[in-house]
């Protein structure tokens, strides 16, 4: 019987793939998510020009801060589409492994953000003036939506049963994606200002290692946030 | 329902162990304060204001050691499921946003006269305490915008272990930006406790140390009787 | 076979299952009766594995065996509840082809066209769920139960959604195959109760009060006076 069931990579991929179809269908999360992202840059753009003059400096920051509300956006709706109907609860009582849930939350977060942000760094590149379009942004972008997607899956089931999830999602993850922020914030900073590759690649290396961390212990503690 | 144990037959009437706890913690109290504010030899450099140290740092102990009686308490509650982890859980993080406010007000009066500013993003101990208190504060709100009981003693406890987990790697992290990215040097904040130091120091841990835990006892009775309490009213209301 | 030994389910210490002692055997069809409230959904939802014991146990086979809590014994399950478990923006064939793949490890292991034909959705199967009448959602949601070729079927209430056409589509399924099929029924319809089951067990408050074996029409009145005197 047990040569019947789906294996966890298989259940992690199919699971993966009914995402990718709804978003495909409902066109929704990302298109929010850019708009959310774009309105943000504007608002910084404005708010900050007259202050300094020199929004540049701002780029690190702006980037970052609308993928990590734009990720909630992600999580939020897609937790919530997931009541509808109880299609949780028909995907839980399926011979599948809550495990594999947790994994394709993760990795469909983190494809959401890394689809974004292809949208949304030429954006920034042309809004605000600042050449950002560098190869090696890539790996930070990685691992910082890696992190986000890993805490942030977690964080949004621990608080998808409660009164004000919507509040209460942002104001727990954000002091636990601070070394995230920080170090990734910091990375792109210093592509941008063109420093050599030792200045920040620690910086990549300390988010890796929160995300392995992170995403163990999640993987670990998952099951417990979906028990009824 | 009423159990009789000495602890919980009185708060405050009679002499049991419960308030001879207390009258030991006042006096322990009034220890500290002595040696911290008289006996101890007034710093160099910073005067009379270094002596918020002795209030500043005996709660910083206190902070830390909250967020990890929650870890505890955390994995404890996920494994056995014994609902008195869960109030221990609960109680600790409210010692903690306690102890960690105090912690942030003291530094912010010691610095203020020192560094001539309120706040120093390059001090990671502090910025890792301003940190520390975010989690707290989301833990609580988690707790006390949950859904039933069971539900939110599970997933508190996931945030519990997860906001621990954060602590040495945020600290880790801000420490090493603030070392590469040097901003206008400030008062060092660490300094080698000298003897005549180090006594003050030790009462003044010591008497915050039973202040707290004598909060902590209050509360836990407090949480019992109403958990209890709940429980009774609703098994009433379908009775 | 499934055993139930001392099955509890506490909410805040409000007991919605108390100390249930259940056994179905291989091929049985068991009602599942009692008002509302009395904890025949709770029983249901634990059985499915959706729902964790607060005591007790649940086993498949054999006493010293593991119950819904291994994905492998989930895969014998089939759950019928108010919610149709369906993801709204997909299709009907998506939505069945998502289930299957949960079920089963290679597409050929299944045949999604044969059980759409089965229960007349081919028709629609490229409709998307939100666009369905409840009647049509519960239909769907009765085959995605079936896809995975349960020995076990669990129906919570399906009634409200269950029209002259489902219900003999249903029945045909359940007895085709009755030798290798058992069911667990949870109805408020007595007479359909008695139609389909051999035996029913009366829930009441979580407790279970009465177990009737070889139920027949005679049995009526033994059940209604159960559920009337509480």
């Amino acid at each position: 019987m047990s040569n019947r069931i789906p294996r966890i990579d298989q259940q992690v991929f199919r699971l993966f793939y009914r995402e990718l179809l709804i978003e495909f269908r409902a066109k929704e999360q990302l298109t929010t998510m850019v708009i959310f992202a774009l309105t943000t840059i504007i608002i910084f753009q404005f708010s900050f020009e007259m202050r300094t003059g020199n929004v540049k400096v701002l780029v690190p920051g702006v980037l970052w801060i609308s993928v990590f509300f734009a990720s909630m956006l992600s999580l939020n709706r897609s937790f919530s589409r997931d009541q509808e109907e109880n299609a949780s609860r028909g995907i839980v009582s399926a011979p599948i492994d809550p495990l594999s849930i947790y994994i394709s939350k993760v990795l469909t977060t983190t494809v959401f953000l890394c689809a974004l942000e292809v949208i949304l760094v030429p954006i920034i590149n042309v809004l605000l003036n600042s050449p950002i379009l560098y190869i090696d942004l890539i790996p930070v972008l990685l691992v910082g939506n890696i992190g986000v997607s890993a805490t942030g899956a977690i964080v949004a089931v621990t608080v998808a049963n409660t009164k004000s999830r919507e509040t209460l999602l942002p104001v727990i993850l954000l002091p636990l994606l601070l070394p995230v922020l920080l170090g990734c914030i910091t990375a792109t900073g210093a592509i941008i200002d063109g420093q050599p590759i030792n200045k920040y690649v620690h910086w990549v290396h300390i988010v890796a290692i929160y995300d392995i961390i992170f995403t163990f212990a999640s993987g670990l503690m998952f099951h417990f946030a979906i028990e009824n | 329902m009423n159990k009789s144990s000495d602890g919980e037959r009185s708060i405050g009437i009679g002499v049991n162990r419960f308030t001879i706890f207390g009258l030991v913690t006042f006096i322990l109290v009034l220890i500290a304060t002595y040696m911290s504010l008289v006996v101890a030899p007034l710093e160099a450099v910073q005067g009379v204001h270094q002596k918020i140290f002795y209030i500043h740092v005996p709660l910083a102990f206190i902070a830390y050691a909250s967020i990890t009686v929650v870890l505890i308490a955390s994995i404890a509650f996920l494994t056995t499921k014994n609902p008195k982890w869960d109030r221990l859980a609960r109680i600790s993080a409210e010692i903690g946003i306690l102890s960690t406010t105090i912690v942030l007000f003291s530094g912010s009066l010691w610095g203020r006269p020192v560094w001539g500013a309120w706040w120093s993003w390059s001090d990671a101990r502090l910025v890792t305490t301003l940190v520390m208190w975010l989690i707290y504060m989301g833990y609580l709100m988690l707790r006390s915008l949950g859904g039933s009981n069971n539900q939110t003693a599970k997933v508190s406890s996931i945030i519990g272990i997860l906001g621990f987990i954060n602590v040495p790697i945020t600290y880790f992290s801000v420490y090493l930006w603030t070392y590469l990215h040097p901003l206008p040097t400030l008062q060092s904040s660490t300094e080698r406790p000298e003897s005549s130091i180090l006594m003050p120091f030790l009462w003044s841990f010591l008497a915050y140390s039973a202040v707290i835990i004598l909060i902590g006892i209050v509360r836990i009775k407090i949480e019992k009787s109403s958990d209890e309490l709940e429980t009774l009213k609703k098994q009433n209301q379908i009775g | 076979m499934i055993l139930c030994k001392n099955l509890s389910k506490e909410y805040d210490g409000i007991p919605a299952v108390n100390g249930a002692n259940i056994k179905i055997q291989k091929g049985e069809l068991v009602a599942l009766l009692g008002n509302n409230g009395a904890g025949k959904t709770t029983l249901l939802n634990m059985l499915a594995g959706i729902v964790k014991p607060s005591s007790g146990s649940i086993h498949f086979d054999s006493p010293a065996l593991p119950g819904p809590e291994i994905p492998t014994n989930r895969a014998r399950i089939g759950l019928v509840s108010e919610h149709s478990f369906l993801t709204p923006e997909l299709t009907i064939k998506e939505n069945l082809s998502f289930y299957a793949s949960l079920f089963y490890r290679s597409r050929g292991q299944y045949d999604i066209a044969s059980v759409m034909d089965e229960y007349g959705l081919t028709s629609r199967q490229n409709q998307k769920i939100s666009t369905l009448s409840r009647g049509w959602k519960q239909r769907t949601s009765i085959a995605r139960a079936m896809l995975g070729q349960p020995e076990y079927i669990l129906l919570d209430e399906p009634e409200n959604g269950i029209d002259q056409t489902t219900r003999g589509i249903l029945g045909q399924s359940l007895f085709s195959e009755t030798a290798h099929r058992s069911l667990v029924f949870a109805t408020h319809n007595i007479d359909l109760a008695i139609d389909w089951c051999s035996k029913a067990i009366v829930l009441d408050n979580g407790n279970l009060i009465h177990e009737i074996n070889n139920l027949s029409n005679e049995s009526k009145t033994t059940i209604m006076q159960a559920l009337d005197s509480k």
